[in-house]
């Protein structure tokens, strides 16, 4: 390993510089959101509030709600016929997504590495893990959607405030096959989870979802009372690089574990090859709606 | 087990998970719709409130409106009282301005039926002057002729 590589910006140096970045002004509307979603007690105004302040937003979640993807049969004019056509879950969902999105724009592809791919990872995440908590454990699953979406933040906070060290970093990885995480830390001394994990701290998020983002690739470091979750983040995030909604050529680690937390969760491989395959389905829409565009 | 036998047992875990899955969404999608249906109920609720809220502000300025409208016609009314009053007393004062026929003699005037009226009589009826009698000095060397020097010396020293 040669140490001369690595960067002179510290995680804690990195944070701060997220705080005077562009990317900090997503922050008021996704810590917002995420609080909403893990406390479903929130009224329906609290959502109208918040996104009320956004016009760019509100025109944004108008034009998806009204998308032929939701196919409601009225046209969605302002937020509460949102709410009350698509309903509040669904509702949050778009926003978080629409919010997040902006920082995935832009960016040039390089080494199999396209901001857009990461974009289309996160959301495949987001909707098998949310799928897993609807059809195997019965629940609603939203904040498994959130904490899919939000897994890599990490990543994108290096590709866009260490923009050499990232591409020398994917670079790496397209050389000698090995974990993102492995090549990180090579080259920065800290990864992506460590990233994610300082800003969901930052931005005070909800616990589960800070661990489901700082544990996603060792379900094991996480708060025991979230270790199911985190597991499922896991399983998720292994699936959808598996079926070709990776970001970067990565080495998965080895199948035994996937197999391990699969057995833990009490998941039987062909209901989740069911769920796969309707996630599946479900992206090729949403790709073919344009809904993916950020 | 045979082949076909462990294919059919693989068929119907398939079959349960499905069920299992469909049931699932099934549930949570029938929780979904009536927590949309009570959000519906209460934003339908509150909109009634506020149509009430907002009937009762316009109800209570409409009551305003119309006491105002009452008040200024009031005003009207007095005003319009007002001004009768200034042009009866204007007429009055007309009476007095025109033309007066007098006696060139004995001072009387002549009224409007023709009958010559003593001037205090005329004036004291067509205005709101009120007459009080003395005497004038060449009136009382003429009448008096016997008390006038004394009276006039009198009068003198008080000064």
């Amino acid at each position: 390993m040669d140490v001369s590589k690595k960067t002179d910006v510290s995680l804690v140096g990195l944070l701060d510089l997220v705080e005077a970045s562009s990317i900090a002004s997503i922050k008021g509307t996704v810590s917002g959101i995420l609080s909403l979603i893990s406390d479903p007690a929130t009224s329906s105004f609290d959502l109208v509030q918040l996104i009320e302040v956004d016009p760019p937003l509100t025109a944004k979640i108008l034009r998806v709600a009204n998308s032929s993807y939701y196919a409601t049969s009225k046209t969605i004019s302002d937020i509460q016929q949102a709410l009350i056509w698509i309903g509040s879950d669904t509702l949050k969902e778009i926003i978080l997504a629409q919010k997040m999105s902006e920082l995935y724009r832009g960016g040039t592809p390089v080494h199999g590495y396209s901001r857009l791919q990461l974009w289309r990872h996160s959301l495949a995440v987001a909707l098998l893990a949310k799928a897993i908590y609807r059809r195997e454990f019965g629940e609603k699953g939203n904040n498994a959607y959130a904490a899919g979406l939000m897994h890599d933040i990490g990543v994108i906070v290096e590709d866009q405030l260490l923009p050499q060290e990232f591409m020398q970093l994917v670079q790496a990885m397209e050389d000698t096959p090995q974990s993102l995480s492995g090549s990180e830390t090579s080259f920065l001394g800290y990864d992506h989870c460590l990233v994610g994990m300082g800003l969901a701290e930052k931005w005070n998020f909800p616990d589960e979802l800070m661990d489901g983002i700082g544990f996603h690739h060792n379900p094991e470091g996480a708060r025991e009372e979230h270790r199911m979750f985190v597991k499922t983040i896991f399983i998720a995030d292994y699936l959808m690089f598996e079926q070709g909604y990776g970001y970067v050529p990565v080495k998965l680690p080895d199948r035994e574990i996937l197999q391990q937390y699969v057995g833990d969760l009490g998941l039987q491989w062909y209901a989740l090859r069911a769920i796969v395959a309707l996630v599946r389905e479900e992206l090729g829409k949403i790709e073919q709606k344009g809904y993916l565009a950020v | 087990m045979s082949n076909s036998e462990s294919d059919l047992r693989g068929r119907i875990h398939e079959l349960e998970t499905q069920v299992r899955h469909l049931g699932n969404e099934l549930r949570l999608t029938r929780e979904e719709y009536e927590e949309a249906a009570s959000k519906y109920l209460d934003i339908y609720f509150n909109l009634e409130k506020k149509i009430s809220e907002r009937t009762k502000e316009l109800d209570a300025v409409n009551g305003m409106l119309l006491g105002e409208i009452e008040e200024r016609k009031r005003t009207e009314a007095e005003k319009e009282q007002l001004i009768a009053r200034l042009q009866k007393a204007m007429q009055e004062v007309k009476v007095l301005s025109g033309f007066l026929p007098i006696c060139a003699s004995c001072k009387k005037i002549r009224d409007d039926t023709g009958y010559w009226r003593q001037i205090e009589e005329y004036i004291s009826k067509h205005s709101e002057a009120l007459f009080s009698h003395g005497i004038c000095p060449d009136c009382s060397q003429k009448l008096y002729p016997e008390y006038h020097a004394e009276l006039q010396r009198r009068i003198k020293a008080k000064k």
